[in-house]
């Protein structure tokens, strides 16, 4: 069996290889658009999830924090009593900033005028929420400081002493560079997936395949297995270009990188097998694939992030294995987290990937050579 | 030359490849002259240069009277010319299909739909005229491909290998078609792989390697086969051919189902000459007779001997 | 592995193939309406029809891709239905649509489909070199497969159907779109194969190469309606005859002659007229009378052996 399998991998990859466009897509498009994107920043965050420490207790800071509260960009979740409870919220990506608003804050502020210091803890794996959250800080505390000082007096800006908690030094380019190792695996995979089967249906030699004695689950495990290779190959040399191309340190364990690429990848390969079954024309099939892909980058946090969309959306999200693997990888990538801190995204991937290749080998068995 | 289409060595040359090496015609009005040659040998492109869709390398054609590069134009309103990769919209209906040509055409007024009347008639395509394009049998969208050509009720009609792939039932349905045609006094040039198609031709030239190298009725080119034919009905099949292979005055042997077909130099005498050769081989022979080559055959002997 | 009883009423071991009742519907639609056939070991059985009638969902069910709806086939021993794994292995089979890859060239094509047929290593190359001489394919064994002409192409499918030596060759239009010259070396390429001991199953529209068949079926909305060797067919089963008149003018003279009532067919053959005639003792008077009427000259007149298209057409409208 396993000779059948590689026969047909060695195939696909022959075939591959005579594919001008299809190495180019593989090799090209990803560097462009790697540059390209990188650049990119989003805007009109809403619903910030908020950590807040508060330490004055004074009125100033109570009015301070139901103006951040009001801002409507923030979602205040914790009221946190330790600087040790603020990080694990921050570290457990359970909020996306923390504001500690230090002992005598309002007194200092009264003092001096206006240069108070005020630390501020931002996630900054999202480079999007980190650069709004300053800038909704810095809004929300130029107007509560108005009502202090009259009107006519030259204000100064508090000095805001910010604290990102990871990506120390705010390169917005980072988390969209990091997450584009996702988005790219996943249109190559899928597109290669996609066409896999329907490819060979146009061409008549599905059937020609069909009366020799490969079996179903050969043919699909041949099909997969190239399209996992070529997959993982793609994965591999963007994280090496990520990795020392962007010099964007890696703080994460790279076999759990590269284990969790391949669990995404199978997921995908699910998802395009399902097309590439359902379609009938390999143009339908990269329809498909193009409509699937906005559909999912949309939800996956990669323009937005998943926590500003309305529960609904938030729900479907839920669904899309881009979403989940998107946030892997900045968490491993980025902030380091093991394992253990990612179970409430590897789960649901696994699940998908289940279900993805479930449903693809299920409706291959039942579809018409 | 008064025919209806005329030619004088019409040439072809594709970069370095010499696609048509100096063809003449000389076609009368009414005639179905019929084109047939392998793959490549220049069938497609010396349909292209008659009915003035290429221009030639060298050489000259006249259709109707009008030049065919100098006048093209003109040239238009009196041919039908139907492409081999001639391809219908399959998203619009039968009708649909022929009123675009129609409309292509300037075909207008009250002739207009009398005539589309006409023409599904005629290509037996009235029942299906709502029928989208797309879901048609080969033979149909044939059919219908050839009715868009005749929209305009041309004089001369150059049809490209027009039953490829078609089977022999839509196939002989066509050729009736072409029949009604061909008795209204319209000139037919078709190109065709089918030797069996050749037969129905007022004409017929053999196209090779870019030239014609024999031209004539269906009948007098079966005449042309090198030497006769003889047909040997046996069981023995196998030993027969090894055995009359290798025997002198024998051009070539061809197994046929169930029996032999073997080009000979001189039928009467080989004859006798097989027959021992065969019963000495141990093969038992029903019947040794002369047969009539097929055009088929002609054809295949006549470029094997060129 | 248990031997399955054949639902068949009689299996012969020289049988490659038989059909007994064989249908399948589509919803409403019969598109084989309970045929029955055999193909001898070592035929080279050919399958004849209009596009429609029947002919690729009969290979189809044959090949186990689909399922009877009833009746019954077997094929080199094995029921269709319960071990298409076991006639899969034993049969060689070429698509009406080419079914090469394209972007592979000669050999890359044959060891793909050689080891889809488990044939493995030196067996493989050995196998391989003996199926590119046989098709004539030497000198273009590096060329890719979208590049060779048509006569090419459909030798290399048949190099690529016979790798795994089968006893069974199934081919659907092989020749389609192929000129005259390319196929007869194809079909001579296919009698080297037969007697070799292969049985060859094949359909064409070309009544040129039906002619070269042992024997024939022909099919026709789904039933069969003649079957036999093609001289049984020619000499026994054709519904009336063929009359030649050759007379001037051949136009005018079918035109006059589609007036006349019970004729079959009428058809121009360059200079010639063809008609089918039930009765040939009434109507050829009849003919010549009228043609006389309309002072057409009848050069000669006589009753010719049918063609095999001829046999068929008239089958074919019952």
């Amino acid at each position: 069996m396993h000779k059948t399998i590689l026969n047909l991998a060695w195939k696909e990859t022959l075939q591959l290889l005579r594919d001008r466009l299809l190495l180019a897509f593989m090799v090209i498009i990803p560097v462009v658009q790697l540059g390209l994107i990188a650049e990119a920043t989003g805007a009109g965050i809403r619903n910030i999830k908020l950590a807040v420490w508060d330490q004055d207790k004074s009125a100033f800071s109570r009015d301070l924090v139901t103006a951040l509260k009001n801002s409507g960009d923030f979602n205040l979740m914790y009221y946190a009593q330790s600087y040790d409870e603020i990080r694990a919220l921050v570290n457990d990506g359970k909020v996306g900033a923390a504001v500690i608003i230090p002992p005598d804050f309002s007194r200092e502020l009264a003092r001096t005028g206006a240069s108070a210091t005020l630390p501020v803890i931002i996630d900054g794996t999202n480079s999007i929420v980190a650069s709004s959250l300053l800038g909704a800080v810095e809004s929300a505390i130029a107007d509560l400081t108005r009502q202090f000082v009259p009107a006519n007096a030259i204000i100064t800006p508090i000095d805001l002493k910010i604290e990102f908690a990871f990506n120390a030094t705010l390169n917005i380019r980072w988390s969209t560079i990091v997450t584009q190792l996702g988005f790219i695996t996943y249109q190559l995979v899928l597109v290669v997936a996609a066409v896999g089967f329907v490819r060979e249906r146009e061409l008549g030699t599905l059937e020609q395949l069909a009366v020799t004695p490969i079996s179903r689950l050969e043919l699909l495990l041949g099909k997969g297995l190239m399209a996992l290779g070529i997959g993982m190959l793609n994965y591999t040399l963007l994280y090496l270009a990520i990795r020392y191309g962007f010099e964007i340190p890696m703080r994460g364990n790279l076999a759990l990188l590269m284990a969790l690429g391949v669990l995404f990848t199978i997921a995908e390969i699910g998802v395009g097998t399902l097309l590439s079954i359902v379609t009938h024309s390999q143009q339908q099939a990269i329809l498909m694939v193009f409509m699937l892909a906005m559909l999912e980058v949309t939800f996956s946090g990669y323009l937005v992030p998943t926590e500003n969309m309305p529960w609904f959306m938030q729900t479907i999200a839920n669904f899309s294995p881009l979403q989940h693997f998107s946030a892997i990888l900045r968490a491993v990538y980025i902030k380091g987290s093991s394992l253990e801190m990612l179970w409430h995204h590897v789960i649901p991937l696994a699940a998908l990937t289940g279900i993805t290749v479930g449903a693809g080998w299920y409706l291959f068995n039942r579809a018409e050579w | 030359m008064t025919g209806q289409i005329t030619a004088t060595q019409l040439s072809k040359t594709f970069r370095k490849n010499q696609a048509v090496r100096g063809v003449s015609f000389d076609i009368a009005p009414g005639e179905i002259y019929g084109l047939i040659g392998p793959d490549g040998a220049g069938k497609t492109t010396t349909i292209r240069m008659l009915a003035g869709v290429m221009d030639p390398t060298r050489g000259t054609a006249r259709v109707n009277g009008l030049d065919t590069t100098r006048q093209a134009e003109q040239l238009r309103a009196h041919v039908g010319y139907m492409a081999q990769k001639f391809s219908l919209y399959g998203d619009l209906s039968v009708r649909e299909n022929i009123e675009f040509y129609a409309d292509i055409f300037g075909v207008r007024g009250k002739a207009r739909a009398e005539r589309i009347a006409r023409l599904l008639k005629f290509a037996r395509l009235d029942q299906f005229q709502d029928r989208d394009a797309g879901v048609l049998s080969g033979g149909m969208k044939k059919k219908l491909g050839l009715a868009c050509a005749f929209i305009h009720r041309p004089r001369v009609l150059f049809l490209d290998e027009p039953t490829n792939g078609v089977d022999p039932i839509s196939r002989r349905e066509f050729w009736d078609i072409l029949s009604d045609l061909h008795i209204e006094g319209v000139t037919i040039f078709i190109s065709t792989a089918y030797l069996d198609e050749a037969e129905r031709c007022s004409r017929v030239g053999l196209m090779y390697r870019g030239e014609i190298i024999r031209e004539g009725t269906p009948i007098a080119l079966r005449q042309l086969v090198q030497g006769d034919l003889l047909a040997i009905i046996t069981p023995d099949l196998q030993i027969a051919e090894n055995v009359a292979q290798k025997l002198p005055g024998i051009f070539e042997v061809q197994v046929y189902g169930d029996r032999l077909h073997v080009f000979v130099d001189a039928g009467a005498t080989r004859a006798r000459e097989i027959e021992i050769a065969l019963v000495a081989a141990g093969a038992t022979i029903k019947q040794i007779r002369p047969a009539a080559p097929h055009l088929q055959e002609a054809f295949i002997s006549l470029i094997s001997h060129l | 592995m248990t031997t399955h009883h054949l639902p068949l009423t009689t299996y012969a071991p020289d049988d490659a193939v038989i059909a007994e009742n064989l249908t399948r519907k589509f919803g409403k639609f019969i598109a084989v309406n309970t045929i029955s056939f055999r193909v001898a070991r070592g035929e080279i059985f050919g399958f004849l029809g209009p596009n429609g009638s029947g002919k690729t969902t009969t290979i189809k069910m044959l090949l186990g891709l689909l399922h009877p709806t009833s009746g019954a086939a077997n094929v080199l021993g094995y029921d269709v239905v319960h071990h298409p794994e076991k006639i899969r292995s034993m049969v060689g089979y070429v698509s009406q649509k080419f079914s090469l890859y394209t972007d592979l060239n000669v050999i890359e094509n044959l060891n793909f489909y050689g080891r889809a047929y488990r044939v493995w290593g030196k067996q493989l190359d050995a196998r391989r070199q003996i199926a590119i001489e046989l098709a004539g394919l030497v000198g273009v064994e590096r060329e890719l497969t979208a590049n060779l002409a048509g006569g090419f192409k459909q030798r290399l499918a048949l190099a690529a159907a016979i790798l795994h030596e089968p006893q069974l060759l199934i081919l659907d239009e092989p020749t389609a779109g192929v000129d005259p010259v390319s196929r007869r070396d194809f079909w001579k390429l296919l009698y080297r194969l037969a007697a070799q001991g292969t049985t060859i199953f094949v359909t064409t529209h070309y009544m040129d190469e039906a002619e070269q068949c042992h024997r024939l079926a022909f099919i026709h909305e789904g039933h069969i309606v003649a079957t036999g060797t093609p001289s049984d067919i020619k000499e026994k089963q054709m519904r009336g005859s063929v009359i030649e008149i050759d007379c001037d003018p051949p136009g005018r003279a079918l035109e006059i002659l589609r007036q006349i009532e019970n004729l079959d067919e009428t058809a121009l053959y360059g200079s010639l007229v063809h008609v089918v005639a039930r009765d040939v003792a009434a109507q050829q008077p009849q003919i010549e009378r009228a043609l006389r009427d309309a002072q057409i000259a009848i050069k000669s007149i006589a009753v010719i052996p049918p063609s095999l298209e001829d046999v068929f057409i008239a089958r074919a409208k019952g």
